[in-house]
């Protein structure tokens, strides 16, 4: 296969020099209406005479035309042209969402469609929009784009993960993959965040090895700078075609081709400032110590623990939670080339990514490089390959419990976190063998992740009649990762500064290697037919095939037995693991159309799968779909100058979704710990897997109304939605005494209804200022209607357990659940009388219940942004304003804050204070209670209170600011070499609005690879950018 | 030529692409599992995680004894009794351990091999022993039936005492049968595979769990207890049924306690009534040179351990520093010393003794006197502190001037961080003249109404997925003024 790809490639690059350069042509450029950006890609075809070719980075073309003939100019997300040459030289600006209808959009495997014909919403973010951010991966570039589509970000360091939810959560399991499918080139790609096990077998690490390192998703790998435009397929009846993978919605990536002409370059470079956005607040009075006092140990030592000492005099008082962030800084340059003639066309791209994070020592260094040649055999058969390869290396710092951020949120002020390091190399911190120094931490206890991936693909296109068209795909994606986490043993024999991180176990080394591989292919056919005067039809019919590995090898290394050398060979205690994880699915499908007078659309699917994880006489299982485009305006001829267009949608579709490789068995594990000495130890599984597993299913139905108004000026688009997710795969917990933990079987349903709104709007069209604004908003509401009939709730992953997250029958996903202040009968904040056993008082305190309650939910209530564009002359001013209302946030951060006296709220302290409520026989509290650390520590009252801990992270942030400069084609004409250049500044993220405490409340714990909602706390925090950035055509 | 070339090409793929199809399907068998289980690969598992039980158990019931007590957090709550219900037990007890038990008992029938099956039962009574005296009623008769019972329901304490005594009882037959091919060696953790080991821990326990019905009728209890030892119990303290852990599998002690302590993570440690019996506070005379190798108390002048409940002002700590939580320290499940309190405790009361009683054997004397010696040599008491010990007044009290409170006080201090412990607390009611010290913990759950804590309610985990569990927790009757967690157990009545 590699052989192969490599041996075509060679063959086109040749093939490339060989051709010729065309005669006798008419020039011309495609351009944005709106902005004057160039579009490339665009096909022009001459109507007469039927050739085609496709503009260059620049907008630039060339065809054979004469005088009179009329050149057909279409591109994606843009209102097709039809001009008449009347000179050498023709000039197009294509609109975009003007007059719609015409405007073509990709659809599941790539297909080109109008967008009229579709009954189902999709989005469109063209190259331009999801790159103004210049973000490094380009799952960022879609936040607050595309309505219905939430990202959730795990944190500000370089390479984080980000995880993709598109109308709701519609897997209950824990362990379910609730992200879209990501196509890039009309093939699957890995997305996949693997947490990996990065935990050593004692001591006190953090739980999850997910919130740890903010496992990055695959994604990153893609370089945005190769991607043309990405769409966005919402709901079942956008994504039937895909089956159980497209379960979730698809993202369909279309990568940027190689157009006919001369050699185009355009460079690319932009540079990042990376700040944190914000920061939480921290008392300024009090210094370390207990009880008021500066603390010693029995041997007299000082113990510094806590930040409740005596009021600061003239002792110098850090800001650490501020001064302890680097500036980040990021570089990115790419070079896309484009080459071709009208046989051969070519694009290529190189591009490096540096970026320093804002924890000292964490960094990612991405270079990718990518070849797209496409080869028109002869006018029927037409080959595409595109081959990319992606290097990185990214370094993270230990996050989680005990990692830099939980090691900062208990750093007392009084000492300078930046003070990291003794003279013989051992870690300088306040509060030895209890707290770590996070800039040590982050310097000596990282994980450096090595990704080499390739992603290649052949293509065929034979048209076999002018009715028939052939379509073959053959595609491979590899990537092999090494991962090596290092927790630092003793520096030296007798160190007395051993890392937290270590302790138990001496320090340790994990080294993970991770190689997957997916291979892919695509067949279908598809038969157009004019089948009347009115009527028009389309039949596709496809296969697909794909085969999934990943090999997954861990070797642990405990205690560290040479100074000042952590390698696994200096190591007294090894662990090892491994696991081969396979994967098959075969898939038939098939796609009817019908179009009444190119107005009214009924387009019907079925696809039958066949997947590797389910039991055999249940693993073949079909579904069907239909949808209908009803465009009113065309059909009935309605045109006033009020309504342009209008479009009614509706589609009904059912989707599958298959279960985890090995949900069957029985299998027996090797016991926990084990060997024990050398002795191996075997047991049950706790785990027990349905032996009839069913595929669950999700029945969607959707409903859209498009129209235009005001001359096309104005444009809404609404999608309802509701979708029920039946027969859940789901690992059901059951009672321990019944032999096992988890019964994997088909229960529960969960309903998710929505809206969705975009609108979009030309405020000022004048041939000088052209000023457009878009609106998205979108809202989800889920319930889970059954579990099973003995199973009342499911728990996620719960953190401490002062608040968890749980999905319980008539609740949410998402919910949370933690423990509220008792109250009387009347609502009253309920008084108990209790010993303070410092002083011996009897205090007023207000207890949390022992129950849990529902307490919030952590996904928002609805999402909205707004973004606009403001192109003066050459200048284009652009901003994308976002809201999310609602989503609770339990920050970990904060409990450690107030715990350890750090927190500005506990500056209000060594004061008595009565409590506003009632004594359990209804009198009106009267007791006072001192502001201590017993108060602020306690986890049965101030620290364990849902209210307290439980906080409200709505915001509104200005996600971008761009000014863009296009400098004019006069001053560049004069370079001779220069065809464009524009440059921008941008700054991202950098003004928040929010009643959340703590930093930027985007990002959680479990960002990516997990179901779990509603944690922060111990990952690095979210950043603004500030970016400048350079785009030369050449 | 070339068209040829791609035509056919392509028809060979799609070829490939039908015949490989099944080929790409049948791939969901996980290479990395094991498909069989087997005895050796059981015994071990089990034995370990028995041990483990008992660590996971004695962390809360042995504060519920005040041997310890506990710092913040959640193991305040406990030591506060604060909605008691210990679900690391139950989940230790039932997800990790009986059903592997029961698992290798089946296996053990089928394969004929009587030892794995005499030491399976021995292990499943001691381990139904550790969860019915924490939780009363639980889940045996109906339980690890798998998808055919996901409610297993829960069968009444008395039961589990009957099964638990005829489980002890056929596992003395089976493992007095020839042993077949099937032999446990190294795979025997405890006793290398040595049957008549596990005969005599089969002995111990029966008077164990014989004992435990003293409320019901002391004398006959005791009478049963010794003609059971009578079988045959331990000699010595080679006998211990015990896990020696190592450098690479760390007693659970020290990694879940000690640890702790050098990374500022303070759970629990000493209870001040614990510490105070052994240094001269509550018997006054009495210095215990077993103090040291228990609790470390740093550079601090004296041994202070936390009032109960306060979660302050204590000065020790459990560490590897002391015997009980190195990394490769034992966790002894059942030892001698026990079974020589046992017999002592059960002359006793054989001969008429009563809380209030003085004096008694010979017999009961030599039980109590061996079994403070055997217990001090086990930890590491030198020869001459040991003497020096047994030679105290307030120690060597003479069989005439022998109390319950001698025998109780030395079978707290030598069943130190076992769960028997609090058993024995309850069966005597807390009684503070027997087990001096002992009170209601500081700041305790007032809705306790300043009643001791009797018993752990079902875990809230088991309550959500098993419905038996709700019934039997409202069966449950709380005392008047107090709560449920207050309730007498079916052999505490």
């Amino acid at each position: 296969m590699k052989k192969k790809l490599l041996f075509s490639l060679l063959y086109f690059t040749l093939s490339l020099f060989a051709t010729r350069a065309q005669v006798a042509t008419v020039s011309g450029k495609v351009v944005s209406e709106a902005d004057n950006y160039a579009l490339s890609g665009a096909t022009i075809e001459n109507k007469s005479s039927g050739a085609k070719t496709t503009s260059k980075a620049d907008g630039t073309f060339a065809i054979e035309a004469t005088k009179g003939q009329t050149l057909a100019v279409s591109f994606v997300g843009y209102t097709s042209q039809n001009v008449i040459v009347s000179g050498s030289y023709v000039s197009v600006a294509l609109a975009l969402f003007e007059k719609t209808g015409e405007e073509v959009v990709v659809t599941a495997f790539g297909v080109k469609k109008q967008k009229k014909s579709l009954g189902f919403a999709t989005q469109e973010i063209q190259a331009k929009d999801l790159t103004r951010e210049r973000s490094t991966s380009f799952v960022n570039g879609l936040q607050g784009k595309v309505a219905g589509l939430v990202i959730n970000q795990s944190g500000g360091t370089p390479g984080a993960g980000a995880s993709i939810i598109l109308r709701g959560i519609k897997s209950l399991d824990p362990g379910s993959n609730n992200q879209p499918l990501i196509i890039l080139d009309g093939l699957p790609i890995s997305n996949s965040s693997n947490a990996g096990s990065v935990l050593p077998s004692a001591g006190s690490n953090s739980i999850g090895s997910n919130e740890q390192f903010s496992t990055t998703n695959r994604g990153l790998d893609i370089n945005p700078d190769d991607i043309e435009s990405i769409s966005v397929l919402k709901g079942a009846g956008a994504t039937a075609l895909y089956g159980l993978e497209g379960a979730n919605g698809v993202i369909v990536i279309t990568t940027k081709k190689g157009v006919a002409g001369k050699l185009s370059l355009n460079l690319t470079a932009s540079y990042a400032f990376d700040d944190v956005t914000k920061y939480p607040e921290i008392q300024k009075l009090y210094r370390e110590g207990f009880n008021g006092r500066v603390r010693f140990n029995a041997d007299g030592s000082p113990n510094r623990f806590q930040t409740y000492g005596p009021p600061v005099t003239d002792e110098v008082f850090y800001n650490n939670q501020n001064d302890f962030f680097d500036l980040g800084f990021r570089a990115n340059h790419s070079l896309g080339l484009s080459a071709g003639n009208d046989k051969t066309t070519f694009y290529g791209s190189i591009s490096s990514t540096n970026h320093k994070g804002i924890i000292p020592g964490s960094k990612l260094d991405r270079y990718t490089f990518r070849i797209n040649p496409t080869i028109k055999i002869n006018d029927k058969i037409t080959l595409t390959t595109a081959s990319t390869f992606i290097t990185s290396e990214t370094v993270k710092p230990s996050s989680g419990d005990k990692g830099v951020i939980s090691a900062l949120s208990f750093y007392t002020p009084t000492f300078n976190v930046n003070d990291y390091l003794n003279a013989d190399g051992s870690m300088k911190v306040f509060s030895p063998g209890i707290i770590d120094n996070p800039r040590y931490v982050g310097i000596y206890s990282t994980m450096r992740e090595k990704v080499f991936r390739a992603i290649g693909n052949i293509s065929f296109n034979y048209k076999i009649a002018p009715w028939i068209m052939l379509d073959y795909k053959l595609g491979g994606d590899y990537y092999g990762e090494n991962r090596t986490r290092i927790v630092p043993g003793p520096r030296y024999l007798g160190d007395p500064t051993i890392l937290d991180l270590a302790a138990g176990t001496g320090g340790f080394i994990n080294l993970e290697r991770i190689n997957f591989k997916d291979v892919n292919s695509n067949l279908f056919i598809t038969l157009t037919k004019k089948l009347s005067k009115d009527f028009d039809g389309s039949l596709m019919l496809g296969n697909s095939v794909q085969s999934t590995t990943t090999d997954y090898t861990l070797n642990r290394g405990e205690r560290f037995s040479a100074p000042n050398i952590y390698d696994i060979a200096y190591t007294t205690n090894l662990y090892a693991n491994a696991q081969l994880t396979r994967k098959g699915l075969v898939a038939a499908f098939a796609d009817a159309k019908i179009g009444y007078k190119n107005a009214l659309f009924l387009n019907i699917t079925g696809r039958n799968d066949w997947t590797s994880t389910l039991p055999k006489n249940n693993r073949s299982y079909f579904y069907p779909g239909a949808s209908l485009s009803y465009v009113f305006t065309e059909l009935h001829n309605i045109t006033n100058k009020w309504l342009s267009y209008g479009k009614l949608r509706l589609s009904a579709s059912q989707v599958g979704k298959d279960a985890a490789p090995y949900r069957n068995g029985p299998y027996y594990n090797s016991a926990n710990g084990f060997p024990f000495g050398n002795i191996p130890g075997i047991v049950l599984s706790r785990e027990y897997n349905d032996p009839n597993l069913k595929p669950e299913r999700t029945n969607s139905y959707e409903g859209g109304l498009e129209v235009k108004l005001l001359n096309n000026r104005l444009g809404f688009d609404v999608s309802i939605y509701s979708q029920t997710s039946k027969e859940q795969i789901i690992g059901v917990p059951v009672s321990a005494p019944s032999g096992f933990d988890l019964y994997t079987t088909n229960a529960g349903s969960i309903r998710n209804d929505g809206i969705e709104l975009l609108m979009n709007g030309i405020i000022v069209k004048s041939n000088k200022i052209k000023w457009n604004a878009t609106l998205n908003w979108s809202k989800n509401k889920s319930e889970v209607l059954q579990i099973r009939d003995d199973i009342k709730e499911i728990v996620f992953s719960s953190s401490d357990g002062r608040i968890i997250n749980k999905l319980v029958v008539g609740g949410s996903a998402g919910d949370l659940y933690g423990r509220k202040y008792q109250r009387n009968a009347g609502g009253q904040l309920l008084i108990t009388p209790v010993t303070n056993s410092v002083t011996g008082k009897v205090e007023g305190l207000p207890i949390a219940e022992a129950a849990f309650t529902k307490v919030g939910n952590a996904l928002p209530d609805w999402i909205g942004s707004i973004g606009t564009d403001v192109t003066w002359k050459n200048i284009t001013l652009s901003g994308l304003l976002e809201y999310k209302k609602g989503g609770d946030l339990y920050d970990v951060g904060l409990r450690n804050r107030i715990r350890n006296g750090t927190d500005k709220t506990t500056e209000n302290r060594y004061q008595s204070v009565i409590f506003n409520g009632a004594l359990a026989n209804g009198t009106p509290n009267t007791l006072p209670v001192y502001l201590d650390e017993i108060f602020y520590r306690s986890e049965n009252n101030y620290n364990g209170a849902a209210e307290v801990l439980l906080q409200d992270a709505s915001w509104l942030r200005l996600r971008n600011v761009t000014l863009s400069y296009n400098l004019t084609s006069k001053l560049l004409s004069k370079t001779k070499i220069i065809k464009g250049a524009s440059i921008s500044a941008s700054a991202n993220n950098f003004i928040l609005w929010t009643p959340y405490k703590g930093f930027d409340p985007e990002s959680t714990s479990y960002g990516s690879g997990s179901n779990a909602f509603g944690f922060t706390g111990f990952n690095v925090p979210g950043t603004s950018n500030y970016v400048f950035s350079l785009n030369i055509n050449l | 030529m070339k068209k040829i070339f791609i035509k056919h090409s392509f028809f060979l793929l799609l070829l490939l692409n039908i015949v490989s199809c099944k080929k790409i399907l049948d791939v969901n068998q996980n290479p990395n599992k094991a498909t069989d289980i087997t005895l050796p690969g059981l015994l071990p598992a089990v034995i370990e995680a028995t041990s483990n039980n008992h660590y996971t158990t004695a962390n809360s019931t042995c504060i519920f004894a005040q041997q310890l007590a506990a710092y913040s957090g959640g193991p305040l709550s406990i030591d506060r009794n604060n909605n008691v219900r210990l679900s690391t037990p139950f989940t230790t007890i039932y997800s990790n351990t009986l059903n592997n038990v029961m698992a290798m008992i089946n296996l053990a029938k089928e394969k004929q091999a009587p030892h794995y099956e005499g030491m399976g039962k021995i292990l499943l009574a001691l381990n139904l022993g550790l969860a019915t005296d924490v939780f009363g009623n639980i889940p045996y008769s109906e339980a690890f039936k798998g998808t055919a019972n996901l409610s297993p329901k829960y069968d009444k304490q008395e039961d589990i005492y009957t099964a638990i005594q005829t489980l002890l009882s056929e596992a003395i037959t089976l493992l007095g049968q020839p042993v077949g091919v099937n032999k446990p060696t190294t795979d025997d953790l405890s006793y290398a595979g040595n049957a008549s080991r596990w005969i005599k821990l089969a002995n111990v326990l029966k008077a164990r769990y014989a004992l435990h019905l003293t409320k019901s009728g002391a004398v006959a209890a005791a009478n049963q207890a010794l003609t059971f030892l009578a079988a045959g119990g331990f000699t010595s303290n080679a006998d211990d049924f015990q896990l020696n852990y190592n450098s690479r599998n760390l007693n659970p002690w020290h990694r879940n306690i000690a640890i702790g302590t050098t990374t500022g993570n303070f759970t629990i440690t000493h209870s001040r009534k614990f510490l105070d019996g052994m240094n001269g506070i509550t018997y006054p005379g009495i210095i215990d040179p077993r103090l040291p190798l228990i609790a470390d108390k740093g550079t601090a002048a004296t041994f202070n351990g936390i009032v109960n409940g306060t979660g302050v002002n204590g000065n020790t700590n459990i560490t590897a520093n002391t015997f009980f939580a190195k990394d490769i320290s034992p966790i002894i499940m059942v030892s001698y010393a026990e079974q020589k309190l046992i017999e002592a405790e059960a002359n006793f009361l054989v001969n008429a003794g009563t809380t209030t009683s003085t004096g008694s054997t010979a017999a009961c004397y030599a039980a109590y006197r061996v079994a403070i010696g055997t217990n001090m040599d086990k930890i590491g008491v030198t020869t001459i502190n040991r003497d020096a010990y047994l030679a105290l007044p307030l120690v060597d009290v003479t069989a005439a001037g022998i109390k319950l409170e001698h025998i109780m006080r030395e079978k707290f201090i030598a069943l130190y961080l076992n769960p028997e412990v609090w058993t024995d607390v309850r069966r005597y009611d807390y009684n503070n003249t027997i087990f001096r010290g002992i009170a209601i913990p500081t700041s305790q759950d007032p809705l306790m109404g300043a009643q001791f804590i009797r018993r752990s309610l079902y875990p809230l985990d088991e309550i959500a997925k098993n419905p038996n569990a709700t019934i039997e927790e409202s069966a449950i009757v709380a005392p008047t003024g107090s709560l449920k967690l207050a309730a007498k157990l079916w052999w505490d009545q």
